[in-house]
């Protein structure tokens, strides 16, 4: 039984942390522009299925996975420059309707681009099982959970240390007194798309060879990214971290314990229950922060 | 310094500035004084950069801003202290006044230490969240932030709202002292008329978006309609 639990626990904290991305991401984009990004999990898929798609045509693993982060980026910038940026000064609302029609828009282009079916990509580290404490864990795990640490600091570092990160994090304090210090922030806005859609495609890249990718599988990571972030307190990148491994969790062991023929509907319940018991989320920040 | 020429600004159809002009010269300190909503904040950004301008031009140091954006014109010597202070809240004091020197080049720990020295506070505080400060303490931190830019013109907008007399006179004489020692200039706006028009060497009078009278400050001080109207005299 308890060799059970703890393959639940494995398998919630490997999808959780890619929720965690997804709340990243999620709170990236928000912070700095007030909008919330549905296309964020177009970028998960876009970073999976390039690097498939590229190791199809030969290219070595390594190099396709920065191509496809690239291509993700890419794909970050021009849906920030052709979409949000133009848009600039209309509502929160609008923005975010936007960002979906962006995402129903990539989907229906990598089901041209790609096809319509699920891929795999070789594990880094071979499929041979780890035993741990009579659980079995795929050696990709510790690559998800890794890699995701890593972008976690890696992100920290960034905001804490430079002064183009405390360029981001005084955007989202105050926009106006941003632009007042002399930052552009309609810039800062297309740097979170940039960076968001790196992420998203790194967690993409990493996770596929556990859950397989296809052309839609963004739209329910998403959801499940966006119940993280709401769980975490929309806005705090703690929040998203610990959000993600929440509703990953909450998944793992929903499915495990009570029945998997429910498992995407627990990221639904998580959003229903933070709308109700506590909006501001786990961590939400204070709004008197926000002048 | 700065030339505002036949400036108007509306709030959607709302025009609250007609036509309004004025100028600052290298190393003066100029006062807007007028009642609460004679249109001084809106003034104070449509110089700054971050309400738009319907018509008329904004120059400093001969070249027209007008159309720039915000970010930019800091480059060209202008730093608003805005209304309410607006702090980074969340932000540490010291990146604070880090951001203060976004847009300058080079080693800036020098000038932070100047700020410290200006304002001492700032640094017994230099850790803590700006938005843990108290409000007179907020606001001398974002007259520092400001001078972190080494702005050649400084926009202050009510520096004294909200805060006691004595934090008020404090923060007033850093400014004169920093008048005197590096030739700050300075185009302030102020509600407390008297304490705005003995700092400044000159004032204009804001009523309903126009200039009803400007001159030299003791000129308007003393002005019978003036002390009428907004003295209590
Ligand atoms: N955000 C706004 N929307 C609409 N009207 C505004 C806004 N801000 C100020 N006003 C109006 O513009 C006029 C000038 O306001 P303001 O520039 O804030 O004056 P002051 O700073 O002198 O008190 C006032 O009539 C005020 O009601
Ligand atoms: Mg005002």
């Amino acid at each position: 039984m308890t060799s059970e639990l703890l393959q639940f626990a494995f398998s919630g904290l490997t999808v959780g942390a890619v929720y965690a991305l997804v709340a990243l991401g999620f709170t990236l984009i928000y912070n700095a522009s007030g909008v919330i990004n549905f296309a964020q999990g177009e970028f998960v898929m876009i970073g999976g299925m390039s690097t498939v798609f590229l190791s199809a045509l030969g290219v070595p693993l390594p190099i396709a996975s920065i191509v496809a982060v690239a291509v993700a980026v890419l794909v970050g910038l021009l849906l920030w420059a052709l979409a949000i940026e133009p848009a600039r000064g209309a509502s929160p609302v609008t923005l975010i309707i936007i960002t979906i029609g962006a995402s129903i828009f990539l989907r229906g282009l990598s089901q041209t681009v790609f096809d319509k079916q699920f891929h795999s990509l070789p594990p880094i580290s071979g499929d041979a099982p780890v035993r741990l404490a009579g659980a079995a864990v795929l050696p990709q795990t510790f690559w998800v959970l890794g890699g995701s640490f890593a972008v976690v600091v890696l992100l920290w570092l960034f905001l804490e240390r430079t002064l183009l990160g405390k360029a981001v994090l005084a955007t989202a304090a105050n926009r106006v007194a941003a632009r007042l210090v002399g930052i552009n922030t309609a810039l800062v806005v297309g740097l979170s798309f940039g960076v968001s859609a790196a992420i998203g495609a790194l967690a993409g890249i990493l996770v596929t060879p556990i859950t397989l990718t296809s052309y839609d599988v963004g739209t329910l990571l998403a959801l499940k990214g966006f119940a993280a972030a709401m769980l975490g307190g929309m806005g705090n990148p703690f929040g998203a971290v610990v959000g993600g491994l929440a509703v990953g969790l909450i998944e793992a062991f929903g499915a495990g314990l009570i029945s998997s023929d429910y498992k995407d509907a627990f990221a639904f319940l998580v959003i229903l229950a933070v709308l109700f018991f506590m909006p501001a989320g786990l961590f939400g920040r204070r709004s008197v922060e926000r002048v | 310094m700065l030339k505002v020429e036949g400036l108007t600004a509306a709030y959607g159809r709302i025009e609250v500035l007609h036509d309004l002009s004025l100028y600052v010269e290298p190393g003066e300190i100029v006062a807007i004084v007028g009642a609460n909503g004679a249109g001084k904040t809106t003034l104070m950004k449509a110089i700054a950069g971050i309400h738009p301008v319907a018509a008329g031009t904004i120059t400093v140091g001969g070249e027209d801003v007008t159309r720039r954006p915000a970010h930019e014109r800091v480059t060209r010597g202008l730093a608003l202290v805005p209304e309410g202070r607006q702090v980074f809240g969340p932000l540490s004091v010291a990146d604070n006044l880090a951001l203060g020197a976004y847009r300058a080049h080079g080693d800036v720990s020098a000038d932070r230490e100047e700020m410290e020295a200006l304002f001492p506070i700032l640094a017994q505080r230099r850790r803590q969240a700006a938005g843990s400060l108290s409000g007179g303490q907020q606001q001398m931190l974002a007259i520092a932030r400001a001078l972190m830019s080494r702005p050649r013109l400084l926009l202050l907008d009510e520096p004294s709202m909200g805060l006691a007399p004595i934090v008020t006179r404090e923060i007033f004489e850093a400014l004169a002292g920093r008048h005197r020692s590096a030739g700050l200039t300075v185009l302030l706006v102020e509600q407390n008329i008297s304490a705005a028009l003995k700092l400044a060497s000159r004032g204009y009078v804001l009523e309903t978006g126009r200039v009803v009278a400007e001159g030299r400050s003791e000129d308007l001080l003393t002005d019978p309609a003036i002390q009428r109207a907004y003295l209590g005299g």
